[in-house]
Order: structure tokens, then C-alpha cells, then sequence
């Protein structure tokens, strides 16, 4: 049975992440960091714990990309809250108390949504639906992504219909976007400035832009020569049909952005062993605390354990790698003991020396991360393993050590 | 040889799923280039500036200008803002008169506001540096670009931009400017996308869906498919028993006091036989998802990358790498499962 505490670090700077509390207590729980990862097997992960713990819980995915299903051995996931059936759970073996629902993000089906409910009448509606400039913002651009997102979490938060929401972010440079959501889409949404740039376009043409001063002119003009004059059209169609709905957008990112630095909402940082994820990481970290944002802890993936004890931090942290001269009679030793070739002993301890190299690498690697941080970071390895996680099997596998009592 | 063919072309695309090691092997590719003296550029297309650092050298932060890697190897990290304030500045000339463009609350307004703008322009950017010419005039200022591109579904995003564009916009530069770029996009003298794996499900899942995206939706001049961090075969036939049986035979726990020193090979022998496991369950594991991917695209010439552990930095393993593509024929894909 490989032993599944929590890692522990010579020097001690970081205590076991204790995700079960987060689960128990947090209403938002949002995973952020870049591609690659395995940041929506982890999203997915909690969701299974949250389950099995009694809640009834979303899993909530915006990555462009179809994982989720992926995770949850699903073959798709729509715009709509899809229950991970009870069957499913038991041909796993596992016997939730609670519920787990999945969902991944349809971009355009939300901006539709939100459109229908705040054009002020049907056909400022109609128009605004078929307009052009509508039509490429809400289709999968980068940026609406992030606004959408929130915009999302928040409805569903404020229905109440679940204990829990686990939210998986798209990679980090987006996610950070999404911190900035609010903010942009006050922007955008900003009266005063859509309306001196936009209105006199549409109610004078061109004739408008020479009330303005030289250089908003200019930008218009130059708009209008790359853009052709279509768009400006389009665009002053969009924002003033919205116009009174304005506030509502603006009024609502604030809350949004009030409920995620609340006491409700949690932010973990997941990332592997790659200089870039942790750099990621680190960056996220500090703009979670300029943001005023809840820091929930780090969760590591895929890092190269001991194969022995499945320990983070153990046997090979105190044996140096082996040496040239060790592989040698290390060799000569298996050949003595087995009747294996001298090839192949030399191919199993080649083998020995790479896990053993891995792991010394992944050691230094996150000695030197977690003492970046202030001590006492909360931190959870989740070690690599050898099969592919795509079905629940996989996931409470991995909560296994993701929830594995602390030592 | 087979990696002539893919440095044949002018401007190449690599991408796949993120932790793939795409930016290792645009690396990789760059440095085999520029051997063949070819000057080669390095672009970054919205990515997180790393492979400076694969080079030693500091990433390239948010400066917008082409940064000088090794002898032949340059640089350039893409972003759509950069990309149209500079496009915009040639429209403008005065460069005083663009600065006061960029700081004005309008213009911010508007780049925030205009879908896919900074995705078009940063696409564009590749067209320009395409075009480039060298000081003499006609001669290209480089004979190859290579692009590493972001995880799998904004690469296409941003790819798509052109084509959106190009079908949206009636008029204006935009249209124009959009037109060429999808031109060149799907050039097959100049242009070849090339998909990196790893033997992993979603990896996989997602190099299926990618392939289909870049021929159909995109329709780009599809290359190889790269199937990076291989593990070697196992154990087979006289070998293979003989491991069995040691298996099988149980190991001594080693008692509490019967203490050894760290050169006695008996200490080890439990550690190497579990590595010996882990190396056979991930070989498995692989082959599971080798046989998808062939059933995935049956058509697709595979190009077999090995699992290497003891590069001492990230040069080393370019020039790895580098050896090991010299050294792969087009009709031998490298890696088989025949076990």
C-alpha cells in the first residue's frame, strides 16, 4: 500500500493543503493555472470528494476544449448541467451521498441568454441577435470567454440550487482575463465613454466625428479605414441598443467580483513541475493578493515520486542518485541474483537511475518553488501515475491523495 | 532526408495540447535549421514566453522585437496589441502621433471592444515577417519561420480570425489584410501544420480533434504528427521470463536491523524492481493510446520522439532531439508497439 501522506519538504516550509475543509466549507471553488496540467482532472477530482461527502455539486468547465467529459468518462457535455449518474458512480464503486452534476460553458448560448433578458424590448432584440459585431463577440472570442464565465457562476450561484461549484478555468494567461472581467466589462459597459465615442457616429455619421477633439477623430477615422465603416455601425447598434441595460451589466459585475472575495470562494493554483506552470503560478499568486482575492492553496500534479513508498520526499531524498560505479555492480548483482541478460540488467538499472534522476529533479524543483512563498504555504502533491485518468476510477484515485489525512 | 522535407517550408506550425513539449521541439526544429544554415525565426504566437530560456538566455518579456537566440536562431514573441499598434503606426507615420493615439481612451475602448482584432493582427504579424526582406532588398530576411503556438483551442481561435474575417468585413483594410493572410495560411508550397502528441488520453483526444479542425475548418497544409515523450519497449521473450520469475520469487524485506550501507546492491533491489513495474505499466498504458491515436488518423505520417530524462538543461535535449530527428527516415516512423 503506498504511503500517501502529505509531502513534506526538508525544509519544512509548507503544511498539507487541507482540501476536505474547503470542500465542507466553500460554496465557489475556482482552479486556476496553465494548459497542460491536468488543472480539469483536479476540477473534476473535487467534484467526485464533494459528492461522495454528500454535497450536491457542479463542476464547471470554460476550456475550449471538451475535457471535462473527458474526466468524468462522459462522451459530452452541453450548455446543460448534466447529472454523473449513480450507476456510473457504482460501476466505479462508489456510493455517493450527494450528487455531482457537470457542465461545460456554451459561449454563445449564455451571451443569447443574457441578451434575451435585458434588451429593453423584442425587437432591439431581434436586431441585436442578428447583428454582425454581436454575432463575432459572443462566438468564441477570447476575452467574452472570461466575462461569460462569471457571468454564469454567479447565476448559478445565486439560484442556490447547489452546495458546491468547482470552476475550471481555461490556462492561465485567459484565466487572468477572467480576474480582470469585472473591470473590463465595466468598462465596456461604461456609459459615459461608449456613448461620446459612439453616439454621435450613429445619429450624425460622419459629420459627428468633427466634434470631437483631434485625437479621438483621428482613432475613429482610422477605425473606420481598418475596419471598414460597417463595424462602427454595427458597434453603435450594439451599445446603444443595450444602453439602458448598461447598469445592470456594470452593477452586476460588481457583485460578482464582491462574491469572489468573499468568505465563500476559494482559489486553489494547480500546477506540475515545469518551470513555466510554476512561474505561472506564482505570478497567479501575486495578483490573487493584489486582487484581494481568497487564496485556497497549491496543488502540485504530476510530480516524480519515490516508485517504492509513492512518497513525494523519502529514500531517494537522502541516497543521492546512484553513481556510474554503483550501476555497475548494481548490474553485475542483478545478473547473479536472476537469470536475466546482461542487457537487460543494464536496461532495468538505466530504468532505476532515470526514476531516481526525476525525482531528484522534481525534489530540488519544489524545494526551490515553495520557498518563493511565505511559510507555511498550504501545499498537495499529487504524484505521477502510470495509467491514464479518464474515468471516476481515475479521479478517486487521485483524491486519494488529494484527500489523504494529513501527517 | 526526412527533416529537409518538413524545413522545406517557409512557415511552420506546431501545436497540440499544453505540456506536449511543443516549444521544445519548435526549438529543436530551429536548430536543425539553422545547422543547415538556414536564419530562422523563433515566433511565440501569444504563448508564455519560454523558449528564451531554452536557450539560457532571459525571456523576452513583453518587448516587442526580435531577440537573438544562437547563431542563425532569433526570437519574436506575438501579441495582437503590440502587433496592430505597430501596423497602426505605419498607417499613422508620425510617431509622436501615434503615442498620443495609443494612451487615448478611445482607442483603448475600441481595441477592447473589436472581437478577434488582436487575435487578426498578431496572425497578420506573421504574414508581414514572411514578407520581410533582409537590408540588400529582395532576399527574405528569413528563410524559415517556426511558431509555437498556444494550447489547442485558442491556436484555432487565432487561426480562424483571418478566415472570420475575411468572410465578415465587406470592405475596409481589414478585409484586404485578411484575405492575404488566409492566402498564405493555406499555401501548400509555403506552409505546414504539424500536431504534437503524447501517448496520453486527452493528448491524444485532442491531436484527433485538432487534425480534423486544421483540414476541414481552417484548411491548412496538414504535416506530421510528432508523438513526443516515448517510452522505450520492455522486457521481451528469454528476458521477459526471467523478470517474471524474480518477480514472482518475492524480495526480503529489509529488517530494521540489519543496517546497509547505501553501496550495497541488496538496499536497492526493491526500488529497481518497482521502477522495473512502473516502466511496464507506462509502457502499457502508451500502447493503449498509440493504438487510438493510429485508429484516429490512420493516414498520418507518426514521427516517434523518445522519453529522455537525463538531459542536465533544456539545450542538452534540443540537441537530442535534434540527433535523433536527424537520424528518422520518412518511412520509418521510429516508435512501434510490435510487443
Amino acid at each position: 500500500m503506498p504511503d500517501r501522506r502529505p509531502f513534506r519538504l526538508r525544509s519544512r516550509a509548507v503544511t498539507g493543503l487541507d482540501l476536505e475543509a474547503l470542500v465542507r466549507q466553500k460554496r465557489i471553488l475556482i482552479c486556476c493555472g496553465s494548459g497542460g496540467i491536468g488543472k480539469t482532472t483536479v476540477s473534476a477530482a473535487l467534484g467526485v470528494q464533494a459528492a461522495l461527502m454528500g454535497k450536491k455539486v457542479l463542476t464547471l468547465t470554460i476550456d475550449p476544449a471538451k475535457r471535462l467529459a473527458n474526466s468524468l468518462g462522459m462522451a459530452q457535455l452541453g450548455n446543460t448541467e448534466t447529472l454523473v449518474s449513480r450507476e456510473h458512480f457504482r460501476r466505479s464503486g462508489m456510493k455517493p451521498a450527494g450528487s455531482l452534476y457537470a457542465m461545460m460553458l456554451d459561449t454563445k448560448h449564455t451571451f443569447d441568454e443574457l441578451i434575451e433578458r435585458y434588451a429593453p424590448n423584442e425587437e432591439i432584440k431581434k436586431n441585436i441577435l442578428k447583428n454582425r459585431f454581436y454575432q463575432n463577440l459572443s462566438s468564441a472570442m477570447a476575452g467574452s470567454h472570461e466575462y461569460l464565465a462569471m457571468e454564469k457562476l454567479y447565476q448559478i450561484y445565486l439560484d442556490g440550487r447547489y452546495d458546491l461549484i468547482v470552476l475550471d478555468t481555461p490556462p492561465t494567461r485567459h484565466a487572468l482575463d477572467f480576474l480582470e472581467a469585472p473591470g473590463r466589462v465595466r468598462a465596456f459597459f461604461d456609459r459615459g465613454i461608449s456613448q461620446w465615442f459612439l453616439k454621435p457616429y450613429l445619429t450624425m455619421g460622419r459629420l459627428g466625428l468633427s466634434l470631437l477633439n483631434r485625437t479621438s477623430g483621428t482613432v475613429l477615422k482610422l477605425v473606420e479605414r481598418v475596419t471598414g465603416a460597417e463595424f462602427l455601425r454595427d458597434v453603435s447598434e450594439f451599445v446603444t441598443g443595450l444602453a439602458d441595460a448598461f447598469d445592470i451589466f456594470r452593477s452586476r459585475a460588481e457583485e460578482v467580483l464582491h462574491v469572489l472575495r468573499g468568505e465563500s470562494t476559494s482559489f486553489l493554483l494547480i500546477t506540475g513541475t515545469e518551470r513555466g506552470a510554476l512561474e505561472e503560478v506564482s505570478f497567479f499568486y501575486r495578483r490573487l493578493r493584489e486582487a484581494g482575492l481568497p487564496f485556497g492553496g497549491i496543488v502540485v500534479n504530476r510530480v516524480n515520486v519515490d516508485p517504492l513508498t509513492g512518497r513525494a520526499g523519502s529514500l531517494f531524498s537522502r541516497a543521492a542518485v546512484i553513481s556510474g560505479p554503483l550501476r555497475e555492480s548494481l548490474a553485475v548483482f542483478l545478473r547473479e541474483k536472476t537469470r536475466l541478460s546482461v542487457p537487460a540488467t543494464r536496461k532495468l538499472v538505466d530504468n532505476y537511475h532515470h526514476y531516481q534522476s526525476l525525482f531528484a529533479r522534481d525534489q530540488a524543483v519544489l524545494e526551490e518553488f515553495t520557498a518563493s512563498f511565505p511559510a507555511g504555504i498550504p501545499v498537495r502533491v499529487i504524484p505521477v501515475l502510470d495509467e491514464d485518468i479518464f474515468d471516476l476510477g481515475g479521479l478517486a484515485k487521485i483524491n486519494s491523495f488529494l484527500f489523504a489525512p494529513g501527517a | 532526408m526526412f527533416v529537409d522535407k518538413i524545413l522545406a517550408k517557409r512557415l511552420i506550425f506546431l501545436s497540440g495540447k499544453g505540456g506536449v513539449g511543443k516549444s521544445v521541439l519548435a526549438a529543436t526544429l530551429a536548430w536543425m535549421a539553422a545547422r543547415r544554415g538556414r536564419r530562422t525565426l523563433l515566433v511565440e504566437l501569444d504563448t508564455i514566453a519560454t523558449i528564451p530560456l531554452i536557450f539560457g538566455k532571459p525571456g523576452n518579456g513583453d518587448s516587442y522585437r526580435e531577440n537573438p537566440l544562437a547563431p542563425g536562431i532569433s526570437c519574436l514573441h506575438v501579441d495582437g496589441k503590440s502587433g496592430l499598434e505597430e501596423y497602426l503606426q505605419m498607417m499613422l507615420k508620425s510617431r509622436r502621433f501615434a503615442q498620443r493615439v495609443f494612451r487615448s481612451p478611445v482607442y483603448q475602448y475600441f481595441v477592447n471592444i473589436a472581437p478577434g482584432l488582436k487575435e487578426l493582427m498578431a496572425v497578420g504579424k506573421l504574414w508581414d515577417l514572411e514578407h520581410k526582406t533582409g537590408p540588400a532588398g529582395r532576399v527574405p530576411l528569413y528563410d524559415v519561420l517556426i511558431v509555437d503556438t498556444p494550447a489547442t483551442g485558442h491556436t484555432v481561435s487565432y487561426l480562424q480570425m483571418p478566415l472570420t474575417a475575411a468572410g465578415t468585413v465587406k470592405r475596409g483594410l481589414v478585409r484586404k489584410e485578411a484575405q492575404k493572410v488566409v492566402d498564405l495560411l493555406q499555401d501548400p508550397v509555403k506552409t505546414s501544420f504539424h500536431i504534437v502528441t503524447t501517448l496520453a488520453e486527452m493528448p491524444v483526444n485532442e491531436a484527433v480533434e485538432l487534425h480534423a479542425t486544421i483540414s476541414t475548418r481552417l484548411a491548412m497544409p496538414l504535416g506530421c504528427l510528432f508523438v513526443n515523450q516515448v517510452y522505450p519497449p520492455f522486457l521481451a521473450g528469454a528476458d521477459l521470463e526471467a523478470y517474471r520469475a524474480w518477480e514472482k520469487e518475492g524480495l526480503p524485506e529489509p529488517g530494521p536491523d540489519q543496517p546497509l550501507s547505501p553501496e550495497d546492491p541488496r538496499i536497492h533491489e526493491r526500488s529497481i524492481l518497482a521502477c522495473a513495474q512502473s516502466w511496464r505499466r507506462r509502457r502499457e498504458t502508451q500502447k493503449i493510446q498509440w493504438e487510438r491515436l493510429r485508429q484516429g488518423l490512420p493516414d498520418s505520417p507518426l514521427v516517434g520522439l523518445p522519453f529522455i530524462y537525463d538531459a542536465e538543461s533544456p539545450m542538452k535535449l534540443v540537441q537530442v532531439l535534434s540527433e535523433t530527428l536527424e537520424n528518422t527516415d520518412a518511412g520509418s516512423p521510429a516508435i512501434s508497439f510490435a510487443e
